[in-house]
């Protein structure tokens, strides 16, 4: 109500304001005009509706409701800011043009990437927090099948070891060899140079021995050449209780040891391991010596720890999965942290049961 | 019931050996050591019943091993390329979860 009378006011007073009020009543109405082609032309063209339809369309789509304008200007605040004036030699000298420029570039580039960063982080899929309802299906389905067998290769997963994968439940061997056999199935699909040894080999090499475990023969029967590999992946079993998981980097000469538990400098050990490992095998396949004089034992602390005593099985599956996949742990860190494992036991079970891994959207 | 050479009790048994018939030796992780005398059509999983009866053992929790590849159940001596006196490598269930 206020805002009318001032209008009135300045319609009836001034004739310098009743000047400038109509320049803003022809520019408004300009826009109107602007507002409604707009409108309509998109709609023509995105809707692809037959001429005949079309006006039809839009009489129902009643476009043309604008209101009088000065029932569109009540509200409208006026501007009352008045820019100051400085004379032109009091104005602070402008900096030289290329410095500007160099300046203004610059900024736009830092703003380009920084909106490119942040619309690729929102396009970027987040690990989903329980599988979708068709899977979940599968999943109540092969929990409740009391026959249930999965084998895939050498590997074979029985319906009390599927139990394992209910929450709060250890894993066992069956779970993480399968999980093993998948990863070395999609990666001679892939034609990625990788193996994943199954959890028994570390055992064996570790308790009996390279020689005494005749570990040579384990590798000529997978007709594998470890040293042309990019990478070769190790489950480990610590003391009947704890899953962890080692890489021997090849292409990277490091050893890295993944551990969700604080590592009671167990790591230590399977570093020493794990080198002996590798110079027997060269040994023995090579029939030379193996130089391990630049390769580095690579642990990170402050990786992703399970919140629970039940989920480094599930850890250990993931890293050797994401690892297999190609994402280089150290440098670009992990997808998943410990609230995201009962989420994986539920994608473990599906994976098993169909016997391949599933898409990770959001890996990368 | 005794180890090279002697048939055993439970794994199918010839007590002659032939073509069809070889002895293979199960070495555990410790070090102990039995011997089975199968036949090269038998499916294994006899075999490791056999194995777990003789030690006593729940079969679901053992696991044995060909040059480091679990054996499935229904493999046979044939499958696997088996020759006499080759060494099947038997290890236990491993669970984990936690220290």
């Amino acid at each position: 109500m206020l805002q009318r009378h001032k209008e009135q006011a300045i319609l009836s007073g001034d004739p310098h304001v009743a000047k400038s009020f109509s320049r803003v009543q022809a520019a408004y109405q300009q826009d109107l005009t602007k507002t409604s082609r707009h409108a309509t032309r998109p709609f023509a063209t995105h809707v692809g509706l037959p001429p005949a339809d079309l006006s039809a369309a839009l009489g129902s789509l009643n476009l043309d409701n604008r209101k009088p304008l000065d029932e569109t200007l009540q509200g409208r605040p006026v501007s009352k800011s008045i820019p100051k004036v400085v004379k032109r030699d009091q104005r602070p000298a402008a900096p030289p043009l290329d410095v500007v420029k160099g300046h203004v570039y610059t900024q736009l580039r830092e703003q380009d990437r920084e909106a490119e960063r942040q619309v690729r982080e929102r396009l970027q899929p987040r690990i989903p927090k329980d599988v979708t309802d068709d899977q979940a299906a599968i999943i109540e389905k092969r929990l409740r099948d009391h026959a249930f067998e999965a084998i895939l290769g050498t590997a074979t997963l029985s319906a009390s070891s599927l139990q394992r994968l209910r929450p709060n439940t250890w894993l066992n061997d069956e779970v993480m060899n399968f999980y093993a056999e998948m990863i070395n199935t999609r990666a001679k699909l892939d034609k990625r140079p990788l193996h994943c040894m199954n959890t028994f080999f570390f055992e064996k090499l570790s308790s009996v021995g390279y020689t005494e475990a005749k570990l040579a023969r384990w590798t000529k029967r997978l007709k594998l050449d470890i040293f042309a590999l990019d990478k070769l992946l190790i489950p480990i079993n610590h003391d009947n209780s704890h899953w962890v998981c080692a890489v021997i980097n090849f292409k990277q000469r490091r050893i890295e040891y993944y551990d969700s538990l604080t590592d009671p400098d167990r790591r230590y050990k399977v570093f020493k391991t794990l080198r002996g490992y590798l110079e027997s095998e060269h040994k023995e396949k090579k029939g030379s010596p193996f130089d391990l004089s630049n390769w580095r034992d690579q642990f990170d602390p402050n990786t992703p720890k399970q919140n629970n005593f039940t989920d480094c099985g599930v850890f250990a599956c993931q890293t050797l999965e994401s690892t297999a996949r190609g994402r280089d742990l150290i440098k670009e860190k992990f997808e998943f942290n410990g609230n995201d494992m009962a989420f994986f036991r539920r994608l473990m079970l599906v994976e098993i049961a169909s016997g391949e891994l599933g898409k990770r959207p959001w890996g990368t | 019931m005794s180890d090279a050479g002697s048939p055993s009790n439970a794994a199918e048994v010839k007590p002659k050996a032939d073509d069809n018939t070889l002895n293979i030796k199960i070495r555990a992780t410790d070090g102990s050591e039995v011997f089975f005398k199968i036949k090269k059509t038998t499916k294994l999983n006899k075999l490791k019943n056999a194995y777990a009866d003789r030690v006593g053992q729940d079969p679901g929790a053992i696991r044995l091993l060909f040059d480091g590849q679990r054996i499935l159940d229904n493999a046979t001596a044939d499958d696997l390329d088996m020759e006499d006196g080759d060494v099947v490598d038997v290890l236990l269930e491993q669970v984990g979860g936690s220290c």
